[in-house]
This record gives structure tokens, sequence and C-alpha cells, in this order.
């Protein structure tokens, strides 16, 4: 059986999400680069994959999907079920809850943050400042609630860890590199939770992929 | 109504819509509870306790709390047998990923669009919010236009954007497209014939009905209900 191929560049936190499910549920894949500069993510090759000409795209064999989130449950579902609880009807349901927290309260904040702080720069844009500093009051607010919920449970669907927490740690791993690198100081039961996801081989595998070569 | 589930907001918010087309195709007994918005009911104490986040949809079922319209969604159509409409999910792995695809491209790229749209030329006029932007409506219809011109190929491949049977991809279009096509850019699905002929089937199911009878007339929603 062939590796899963995941197409896009590591720099991107939505294609770093899915190594991060893959590197959890033990799957047998590779990365193939997407080279943005010469188009190639709108190339004919790749909108067969992704008709949105994004990052990333999973092939399995013939079949392909798009969308990280999806990306990742299929690969929890294949390989490692126990991280979305389907079967159990409550706790899939606390999964679901908070993977979309995570996707519309969590990262709809600290997207813009990294993508000013980050990216911009890199492609020789400027920095709004306001924007910035718009979705960090979003953002401490959201922690805030994360905060409340941490105190209650050990990770954010419960006692276990699913793919809801997992689903952050793209995004988050990139805070380092903003001056927002410290902000769960704030808060303390998100920043242990944070502090044991990082641990995690999963996330250190991420790290390890967007460390800058020497 | 004892024994059913609870859903806390206002059919007008597409959000809520997405859960009541889900209850109704799950055959699930149900209770809307009004959340007075104009009240900011949203951020009281009680309702802070049903979602943290402060937002509608809120959901009950006995002990169980739940928010989010798509976990809650969700919950639903599995707790009452309703795989088929999850793509399969338990015993389909291609089928269930598939329907996870067409819901992701339904709340990244088609929602973010449409409900500025949406928001510009419908529900500020409603609650008094100001006036329409143009241009952030023209930079949405053209958003717009592109994801819809990826539907309308992908619906020359199959009825439903998951493949041959509906799913709850398609549904969770349903509030955000209602109110879309109130507006002047309606003809944004009624130039594509796919995507025309899809949006139909879904307005032609029971369970879609009787939510399009709870949804406001267009100029009929009132603060209370936004």
């Amino acid at each position: 059986m062939a590796p899963m191929k995941l197409y896009g560049a590591t720099m991107s936190w939505n294609v770093t999400r899915c190594v991060v499910a893959l590197e959890e549920a033990g799957s047998d894949y590779e990365i193939v680069h997407i080279n943005f500069a010469t188009g190639e993510h709108k190339s004919p090759e790749h909108l067969a994959r992704n008709p949105f000409g994004q990052v990333p795209a999973l092939q399995d064999g013939d079949f392909y999907l798009w969308e990280s989130r999806a990306i990742c449950k299929y690969a929890c579902r294949k390989n490692k079920p126990e991280l979305l609880k389907e079967g159990d009807l409550k706790e899939s349901a606390m999964v679901d809850v908070w993977a979309d927290v995570e996707a519309n309260q969590y990262t709809a904040a600290l997207s813009p943050i990294l993508f000013h702080c980050l990216v911009l720069p890199m492609l020789g844009g400027t920095t709004d400042q306001s924007v910035v500093e718009e979705n960090l009051e979003k953002l401490k607010k959201v922690l805030e609630v994360y905060e409340a919920r941490l105190t209650k449970s050990k990770y954010l669907a419960g006692d276990f860890i699913s793919l809801a927490d997992l689903n952050h740690v793209s995004a988050t791993l990139c805070l380092a590199a903003t001056p927002y690198a410290s902000l769960f100081d704030g808060y303390p039961h998100v920043k242990a939770w944070w502090t044991g996801l990082m641990a995690r081989p999963s996330a250190q595998k991420v790290l390890a992929l967007t460390k800058p070569s020497a | 109504m004892t024994g059913g589930v609870k859903v806390y907001g206002v059919a007008a918010s597409p959000f809520v819509a997405t859960v009541l087309v889900c209850l109704e195709e799950a055959g699930a007994d149900y209770e809307l509870v009004a959340v007075d918005m104009a009240a900011r009911e949203n951020r009281s104490p009680h309702h802070l306790a049903r979602n943290p986040f402060g937002k509608i949809p809120a959901f009950e079922d006995g002990e169980l709390t739940l928010f989010e319209s798509r976990a809650i969604s969700r919950y639903v159509l599995r707790k009452n047998n309703r795989m088929d409409l999850l793509g399969g999910e338990g015993g389909d792995l291609e089928g269930s990923a598939m329907a996870d695809v067409w819901a992701e491209v339904e709340a990244h790229q088609y929602s973010p669009a449409v409900s500025n749209i949406v928001r510009e030329c419908v529900i500020k006029q409603m609650i008094g919010a100001g006036e329409r932007d143009q241009a952030v409506v023209d930079e949405n219809v053209e958003r717009l236009g592109k994801v819809l011109d990826v539907y309308e190929e992908r619906l020359s491949e199959s009825e439903y954007l998951a493949g041959r049977l509906v799913t709850v991809a398609d549904l969770s279009h349903f509030g955000f497209t209602w109110f879309l096509m109130t507006t002047e850019y309606a003809s944004l699905v009624e130039s594509r014939a796919n995507v025309k002929a899809w949006w139909e089937r879904l307005l032609a199911r029971p369970a879609v009905k009787k939510v399009t009878a709870l949804m406001p007339a267009p100029g009929g929603v009132t603060t209370t209900t936004i």
C-alpha cells in the first residue's frame, strides 16, 4: 500500500495541522511540496486534488480530499478513531463542539494575527497593527473561555485528548515567532494544556519541519 | 412538549436554521426557545452558561448542553440514526470524508463570503445598524462567484455536494442562501444552472419547507428576531 501524500508547504499552519493528525494517527504518509511561487497550486494537476487551488490536499490511493480539518478527521477515522470518540454520542459531540470552537473562534482570531505579523512582511507587505490589535482582543476573550473550561477538564472535550485539542497545535506553534509569544502566561490552565500539547512527538515533528535551515 | 430537545435562538439566524433543518430531517421532537438578541439576552449569565461564547444556537438534550451549530447538527443526526446524512459515518470512510470536505467548504469558503453579503444587504437594515457598504458587498460577490463556479462544476458531476446523496454539507447551506435569495444577488445562484437546480432540490425537501415557514419574510424581520 503506497503511503498517503499530503500536498502543501510546511510553512502553512493549515498543512501542518494535518501533519499533527497524521503523526498522532501513526499514518504512513509523505509530504509533497507545492510551489506557490510558480503558481503550482493553480495548476490543473493540483486543481484536480483541490478545486479551490489551495493547500493542503491529501491523496490516499485513488481518493483525494482537501480542507485541513476534513483531512485530519479522515486520518483519525482511518488509524486512530479514539481521537474522535465516534461511537459515543456524548463524547463525540464534545469533540465536535471544541473542534468547531478551534476553527470558528480560536484560529479565526489567531490566523489574522499570524498573517499580519509573519506572512505579510515576508511577502513585502505592511503589518496592519489595528487588525492585529482587534484580533488580539478577540483571542483574549476566547482564552478566557478556554481558561474556565480547562479548570473543569484536562482537555477541551473532556478528560481525554482529542482531535479538538490537536487541531490547535500548528497555528499556536507560530505564536512563538510573533511579539505575542507569552500570550498564554495570563491563562495558567491554558498554558499548562499548551505545554503538554507542545511536548507531544507530533508537535515536535512540526517544529522540526518548520525550523529554518541553518 | 417534554422529553424533546431545546434549541436556544431564533429561526432567522442562519446557524440556528441549519440546526432546525437537521432536527426536521431527523424527525426529532424539539422546542425552539427564543433568545432576545435586541436585548442582548445572548450575553446574559443564563445564556452564557449554555454557550460561553454568547452566540446562538445553544442546545440542550437533558443534561447535555452543546453549542456551535455544525456540532449540534451532527449530534442530532447521529442520535437519530441518520448516518446517511453524514455520508455514512461509522462505515463509509470515503463517503463520510466527502461529507466532511464539503461541510468544511461551506464553513470556510461559502459562508464567509455569503454572510458578508447578507449582513450588508439584509441584516444591517433590519437591526438599524447602518447603510450597506457596497465595497464590502462587491468584494464578497466576486469571492462568492468564484466559489460558486467550483460548485457549478461539482454539481455537474453529482446531484449533491458530497455525491449522489444529500448530506449535512448541503443542508448547512440553507440559512445564508435563503437570505441571499431575497437580495438582488440571487442572480449568483440563478445564473448557474446546476447550483440553481441543487438549491431547488433542497427547498423541495419537507424538512427544509418546515424551516422555510419559520423564516422571516423579506423586510419582515423585527429587531427581536435577529
